[in-house]
């Protein structure tokens, strides 16, 4: 199983953000480097890519407010 | 947007097309094709090019789009959007960038920035393109600030704002291939703010469930702040603009 993590270097002012959207379903088969979600702050969008090849698991809702290095999901 | 309307928009976007190209002189400036869709992906194939490639790379893209709304991608499975349309009556199409709605159409220059390598901060993502959007309307003798603006639809901290008004808002968004980045900043310059597009972009919101509250005092458009004689002998006042 791998943390699909929000990068800690994304921006470095500290500030939250919120999950924007998930572009894949949980339960779906996602490739590694595949865009899975975006994090929306400030307006802007940030690409989260897949760490690796498997079963798409979510674990935070659309505009749920998240962290840098968090979290939001799995691949199993 | 009557005939003098568009010819005094027409005649702005080229005013700004050539200032861009006494700043940056590789700069792309067209107007879009009939497909409003994919006039706002040719922004994202911009981004996917420069990803591609090993040097830094620095584009710049002014384009205007045939009249649409458009929205974040995130609302593209939305069963409202279909209903959206038809309420404001244009199509209703999507970016990958973020905020709220906004309108598109002959009387909104968009300006496109992608930039890589050491051009940029992803965290930071609208420092270049505000400072090109300064240089451009100073060449035209407009002094704006970066602000939000109460009232004004899809707010941000990253609007250019002129006389506490919004002439411009921006969004962006940031492509990341291991250690390759790409950020694209981008911006919605009115050239002529039209009131109704404001009812149009509320229409919208509602139906995805925001509760929008714009006014039309939020805006302005390049029309009323330009004043050199070759543009104010066209087109309409703002006032009979919001009659």
């Amino acid at each position: 199983m791998t943390a699909i993590v929000v990068p800690a270097d994304l921006w470095d002012d500290g500030s939250s953000a919120v999950l924007g959207t998930w572009l894949f379903s949980d339960g779906e088969q996602v490739r590694e480097g595949t865009v899975v979600a975006e994090v929306m702050r400030d307006k802007a969008s940030y690409e989260i890519a897949a760490p690796a090849s498997g079963t798409l698991r979510t674990h935070v809702a659309e505009d749920d407010e998240i962290a840098l290095g968090s979290a939001i999901g799995t691949i199993e | 947007m009557d005939a003098k309307d568009r010819t005094r928009c027409n005649a702005l976007f080229q005013a700004l097309g050539a200032e861009l190209l006494g700043i940056a002189p590789d700069a792309i400036i067209h107007e879009a094709p009939a497909d409003p869709q994919a006039a706002v992906d040719e922004d994202i194939a911009m981004a996917q090019l420069s990803l591609g490639e090993s040097v830094a790379t620095n584009r710049v893209r002014l384009w205007r789009n045939t009249r649409c709304l458009v929205v974040p991608r995130r609302h593209a499975h939305s069963s409202a959007i279909g209903q959206a349309s038809a309420l404001a009556g244009m199509p209703v199409v999507f970016r990958k960038s973020g905020g709220r709605c906004v309108a598109h159409g002959p009387h909104v220059a968009n300006l496109t920035l992608v930039l890589t390598g050491d051009h940029v901060a992803s965290g930071e993502p609208y420092r270049p393109l505000l400072d090109l959007l300064d240089r451009l309307l100073a060449s035209m003798r407009i002094d704006g600030e970066a602000r939000s603006v109460p009232g004004a639809h899809c707010d941000g901290r990253h609007n250019f704002a002129v006389g506490g008004r919004k002439l411009a808002g921006t969004a962006a968004f940031v492509m990341r291939r291991g250690k390759r980045q790409v950020v694209l900043a981008h911006a919605s310059i009115s050239l002529h703010f039209i009131p109704n597009d404001l009812a149009a972009i509320m229409q919208v919101e509602r139906a995805l469930g925001f509760e929008p509250d714009y006014s039309a005092l939020s805006h302005v458009g390049l029309s009323e702040l330009v004043r050199t004689p070759s543009f104010a002998d066209i087109g309409t006042d703002r006032e009979s603009c919001l009659a």
